[in-house]
């Protein structure tokens, strides 16, 4: 890891501790050895309220490459995760986490998690990622519905 | 250009309060006006009369910002300075002859002054042999032609080229701010001005080293003599002058700007601007205390700070960080004397509690607590590590004196902020204690820092008690000061598990279970109690992996009232949020149980050890679910806790609750009822927990399994036949049965001797099927469906439980072991009635189940009959016109080739059906259907599954239909958009490696008739011979992709 990632991470995770928005959780983890792992975080997003997500805090892992802040670190739910912009693989596709796209090195660990929570009940159209959650989204409303309600029981808050 | 007063008309309309309709019309007019050739003499007249209003003039002032942003020239540049300066001079004189009757010029003044600082950088943001003249000074021009007399025209441009260059030395500098209150406001506000505009300018531009040089060797003596003068004068004067206040505000915003600058320049420039002076000043505004006002600067002072500590803390020097460690602490960790200055913050703190003023409370702990983080990993060294040097005794007071103010007497969040924020440090702390390298640590290290980590604990506890939450709900009508206190209690979480890492078991989670266990349920506990160390205590054990920490289930074990009091936490939860509709008992109760049940769950490998302790969790479980599952609840969240709590502790504990299935199956015929309360998430969720255990039933052979499991189908069916009409209620019934079907997959590999000793029985058992348990299914799915059949939810739990065992292994017996025959003859019958879009989806994800299920036994033949009867035949027309299920067909013949691809090649619609309309859907639209139509050619063209015949066959088709390929995918490629190039990418790949000679003659034939670009053609041809990695055939199709449709190339 560069010193410049490094630094940067610990800032992140200095401001994050200092002001982060309610609800949401994110943290380093853990080595096998009990060393803090920077490049490596757990978070949750909770769903927005008055939203088909809003039971649910749903895990997700940010991983944060070596030429991090220069390219964007990589979101992933957990695998089969059901949204349509979410991979099977549980890699978030979202224009803020893409290099070719949004990504910027000012955008901080606040904003990607605030920009994930958006994603959740404002899936990007031109984004599909996983065929079954893409599908129901477009051509069968209620089925979409259902799911999302029971994948929240899964991650309930 | 139109008369003054026709724009003046025009600006009077503009800013009217009722601005007319075409308000976005003026508002163009005017800005042509201000960005012509007329707009300086314009701004010039509309600032010269002061008969005009002052929105006319400060419309005037913002044409000199306009022309300023728009002007290129050195000469433009004179002017503006000119007629900028003078026009301040001017207002600033009416402003000082009467400033309360004129305060409303300010805002015209700020706008001239912030004009005359661009002025001011652009000057000194070039060589000097470029410059219009020097100007190094802005307060000191100001002061010099303010005092000067006013003089006539012609003489002022020699006057002004003298004034950039003149000084005013100290004496005058002060003279003029005690001349009046108003020339100091304004020596103050334009030095605000500068240095804000200043630090703007600087996230704009990168080089401004000169201009920094240049304020720090003029603008930064006269602004810190001036500051400095004020600060001085508000340490003896504060209460002699009634109109200070104002004043005041003014020298702190200067202050702040002056810090903002500072911070942002200090490694920009040569040379280190200081502050010192102007921080001691302040330390001692701080601690001034004079009745009646008490304190009437520390609480700006203490804001002024804690955004120096948490943004830049060194701006400070070493000996001013010592001072204000002696006023925060009355000790320092570098030395034994201590400070009388402490008196002060006692007195400060006690006076902001007497009398409640919690945010100002808030702003000293940030300010306090962001402090003690700049030497954090210092006292971390100086505290554990043998540097030499430190005064032990010193430091432990120290210590003392932060575990005090951790222990803030009042309730966090709602009233002190000290606990919540030195979370923060004492998990750096911990942290940086974990780091430390083992040979440094002193002998009595390990110790100490159990002592610190184990008060800090302790401290934390009742901090975070659920009552802090209680008063918090009984004082804040809105929900952030809840939503603050629930992140308070998980950044302690956090804590504990950072100082596990210190204490470890026996200093830490055998304390909480044994201070669990010490409260006698029957002596009035303190549930607030329990459920805090219940909290800690299952974030710590939901980290270890407790059926492998048989020590730590003996500590569970001997706690006697541990079990209890987390059932009675439960038990009360449930109870209040039955009992009590508010929202406190509501939230609180809901804590109450998410604690408990979570805490239940982590240790059900413990509860696997002892029956009775499993027994009285199971039956306090089922009492609590019956009481929580209220019609009248308005939130369902208490029974899904306790729902998924049972469930948890089932799926562990499958083996010991056998004995309780009797008890498991009337619980669950009554929860199956139609007229029950709970929840259909807890009927499936209960259903597949009664799964759990009957699937590890097997000590009595098959028969008693199966007996319990026919007991349950009768009573789903039974359900079913008596709401037939309730679509909902027998579809939350049939989810019931796939959940069942589910739990009764073995879990993992098995190791229990005894059921692998018996797995031919049970094998032999279910491929005999004595109680027809699966004629019973597939009638009752068949009766289900004969009215639900066009569902497609019905469809998918038909499915579900119809292949239920398609992904099991030969070897493993489960009940809902169906035929093929039997799967696909269901499969049939529900493709045929129903809606394509919706239903056909799930038959298709489990017809590709079947395929990989029976690969070895299929034939052509079979996916011939498979492709007709689900996609080809009845639906064939839907297919052919959605996208969608285009796709939906095609990854179905994917899964076929992935899995035995001969399948598909030697079957009869290969040639006639597959490959010539796969060829046609190469040039999709949809994403989807671009991925898995290029994955199939992939496929095709590259297949490792292939056998010897597979691939002489498709050698042979590919080479007939290879020029078609080619063309088709070419011309996909050719109008695809960007994202989609990699797809096709692939397939390009694949024929470069399989078929090099024929595809390199396909694409010469093929590219010229897409365009006309022979060099782009024949670089791609090149370089997609030579590459090997998919990164670099990306990239060369990239670039002739961008080449033939005349885009521009991006650089890399």
């Amino acid at each position: 890891m560069s010193s410049l990632c490094l630094q940067r991470l610990q800032e992140e995770r200095k401001k994050w501790r200092k002001d982060h928005p309610f609800g949401f959780y994110a943290k380093p983890t853990k080595k096998a050895d009990g060393s803090m792992n920077l490049q490596r975080w757990e978070a949750g997003i909770p769903g927005k309220e008055g939203t088909i997500w809003r039971e649910g805090v749903y895990p997700i892992t940010i991983e944060y490459p070596d030429d991090y802040p220069s390219k964007p670190p990589k979101v992933k739910f957990p695998a089969g995760f059901y949204h349509p912009n979410v991979y099977p693989s549980g890699t978030v596709c979202l224009s803020i986490l893409n290099e070719d796209q949004d990504w910027r090195p000012a955008i901080t660990l606040k904003q990607i998690v605030l920009g994930v929570q958006d994603l959740l009940d404002s899936p990007n159209p031109n984004s599909p990622a996983q065929e079954p959650a893409w599908r129901a989204f477009s051509k069968n409303v209620k089925e979409y519905e259902r799911k999302v309600i029971d994948q929240a029981k899964k991650y309930v808050k | 250009m139109s008369s003054i007063q026709g724009v003046v008309e025009l600006i009077e309309s503009l800013y009217s309060p009722h601005p007319p309709p075409n308000v976005n019309q003026i508002q163009q007019q005017l800005q042509t006006i201000q960005k012509s050739q007329d707009g300086l003499r314009l701004a010039n007249e509309l600032l010269l009369h002061n008969e005009l209003s002052n929105n006319v003039k400060y419309f005037g002032a913002l044409t000199y910002a306009v022309q300023l942003n728009t002007s290129g020239h050195d000469d433009d540049l004179w002017e503006l300075f000119r007629g900028n300066l003078l026009h301040l001079t001017s207002i600033s004189r009416t402003y000082a002859s009467d400033p309360s009757a004129n305060s409303s010029l300010l805002v015209i003044i700020k706008k001239l002054m912030s004009n005359l600082a661009l002025i001011f950088f652009k000057a000194n943001d070039r060589q000097p042999e470029e410059s219009f003249n020097r100007w190094d000074n802005p307060i000191e021009t100001f002061i010099n032609l303010f005092s000067s007399p006013e003089l006539s025209s012609d003489k002022i441009d020699g006057l002004l080229a003298d004034m950039l260059v003149a000084s005013v030395n100290y004496q005058n500098l002060i003279q003029f701010v005690e001349s009046s209150e108003a020339l100091n406001l304004l020596i103050l506000l334009f030095s605000e001005v500068i240095v804000e505009d200043l630090t703007k300018a600087q996230s704009q531009k990168l080089n401004l080293s000169h201009l920094h040089k240049v304020v720090h060797q003029n603008l930064y003596i006269s602004a810190m003599s001036v500051i400095n003068h004020n600060l001085e004068k508000m340490l003896f004067t504060y209460d002699q002058n009634s109109s200070r206040p104002t004043l005041t505000e003014n020298v702190f915003r200067c202050v702040n700007a002056w810090i903002s600058y500072t911070s942002i320049s200090r490694n920009l420039s040569e040379g280190r601007m200081d502050l010192s002076e102007t921080f001691e000043l302040l330390i001692r505004l701080m601690c001034t205390y004079k009745p009646p006002q008490s304190f009437p600067y520390s609480s700006t002072v203490v804001a002024i700070f804690g955004d120096i500590f948490a943004n830049d803390p060194t701006l400070l020097n070493y000996e001013l960080r010592s001072s204000v460690e002696g006023l925060f602490l009355g000790v320092s960790q570098n030395s034994t004397s201590v400070s009388g200055g402490h008196e002060w913050m006692l007195q400060y703190m006690n006076y902001l509690v007497t009398n409640e003023i919690y945010e100002d409370l808030k702003d000293l702990a940030l300010c306090v607590v962001d402090f003690l983080q700049v030497s954090n990993l210092n006292v971390c060294n100086k505290l554990f590590t043998s540097v030499p040097n430190s005064d032990q005794r010193n430091l432990q007071q120290y210590v003392k004196v932060l575990l005090q103010m951790t222990n803030f007497s009042l309730t966090p969040v709602l009233e002190e902020f000290f606990s919540v924020r030195m979370v923060d440090f004492w998990l750096d702390l911990c942290d940086g204690y974990s780091n430390l390298v083992p040979e440094t640590l002193k002998p009595e290290t390990p110790e100490l820092a159990a002592d610190i980590f184990g008060q800090v604990i302790q401290i934390y506890l009742p901090k975070i008690s659920l009552s802090n939450k209680q008063k918090i709900l009984q004082n804040d009508e809105e929900d952030s000061l809840i939503h603050e206190f629930d992140d308070f209690r998980v950044a302690v979480l956090d804590l504990a598990e950072s100082a596990w890492s210190v204490l470890g078991n026996d200093k830490l989670t055998d304390k909480l279970i044994a201070s669990i266990g010490e409260i006698n349920p029957s002596s009035g506990v303190d549930l607030f109690q329990v459920e805090a160390l219940s909290y800690l205590l299952q974030k710590l054990l939901s980290d270890m992996t407790l059926s492998e920490c048989p020590w730590m289930c003996d500590t569970l074990g001997s706690s006697s009232f541990f079990l209890p009091n987390i059932l009675l936490l439960i038990k009360t939860g449930c109870q209040q949020e039955n009992s009590n509709g508010s929202k406190e008992a509501h939230i609180l109760s809901t804590d109450f149980v998410k604690t408990g049940t979570s805490l239940i769950g982590t240790i059900s490998a413990f509860l696997k050890q002892d029956s009775q302790k499993l027994g009285e969790c199971v039956n306090t479980l089922f009492q609590c679910l019956e009481s929580c599952t209220n019609p009248s609840a308005n939130d369902s969240k208490v029974e899904l806790l306790v729902t998924k709590c049972i469930s948890e502790v089932c799926e562990m504990c499958r083996q010991e609750l056998t004995s309780y299935l009797p008890t498991f199956t009337k619980v669950h015929r009554a929860m199956l009822q139609r007229n029950s309360h709970v929840s259909n998430f807890t009927r499936q969720k209960f259903t597949r927990a009664l799964g759990y255990i009957i699937q590890s039933f097997i000590n009595d052979g098959p028969e008693p399994q199966a007996q319990f499991l026919s007991q349950i189908i009768d009573v789903i069916a039974d359900g079913i036949n008596e709401a037939n009409s309730d679509r909902d209620h027998v579809l939350c019934l049939l989810t019931c049965f796939s959940e069942l079907g589910s739990a009764m997959v073995q879990p993992g590999e098995p190791d229990d001797l005894l059921y692998l000793s018996q797995l031919s029985v049970f094998l032999n058992f279910w491929t005999q099927d004595p109680l027809q348990l699966r004629s019973k299914t597939s009638n009752l799915l068949e009766h289900v469906m004969s009215q639900y059949g066009k569902d497609p939810e019905f469809i998918e739990v038909g499915c579900l439980i119809m292949g239920k065992s398609l992904s099991l292994p030969e070897e493993k017996p489960h009940f809902l072991k169906f035929q093929m025959q039997e799967i696909m003859d269901f499969m049939v019958r529900r493709s045929s009635n129903c809606e394509p879009t919706t239903g056909l989806p799930y038959i298709a994800y489990h017809l590709e189940k079947v395929v990989n299920q029976y690969k070895s036994t299929l034939t052509p033949q079979d996916f011939d009959f498979m492709l007709s009867e689900f996609f080809l035949g009845q639906h064939g027309p839907a297919v052919a016109a959605d996208p969608d299920l285009s796709q939906l067909m095609v990854n179905f013949i994917n899964s076929v080739m992935d899995t035995r691809p001969g399948l598909a090649i030697h079957c009869e619609h290969w040639t006639t059906f597959i490959m010539p309309e796969l060829l046609k859907l190469l040039p999709s639209k949809e994403r989807f259907t671009i991925s898995a139509v290029t994955k199939f050619w992939t496929k095709v063209v590259n297949n490792k599954k292939f056998t010897r015949n597979d691939e002489i066959t498709i050698r042979e088709q590919v080479s007939s239909v290879g020029l078609q390929l080619t063309q088709q995918t070419m011309y996909s490629l050719f109008h695809t958009q960007r994202s989609d190039l990699n797809f096709y990418s692939d397939l390009l790949r694949a024929l470069v490696a399989r078929y090099p000679l024929p595809f390199k003659q396909w694409l010469m034939q093929v590219l010229p008739q897409l365009c006309d670009n022979q060099p782009a053609h024949h670089l791609l041809i090149e370089k997609l011979f030579i590459t090997r990695g998919s990164r670099a055939a990306a990239n060369a199709v990239l670039e002739w992709w961008l080449d033939c449709n005349g885009l521009p190339h991006v650089s890399q």
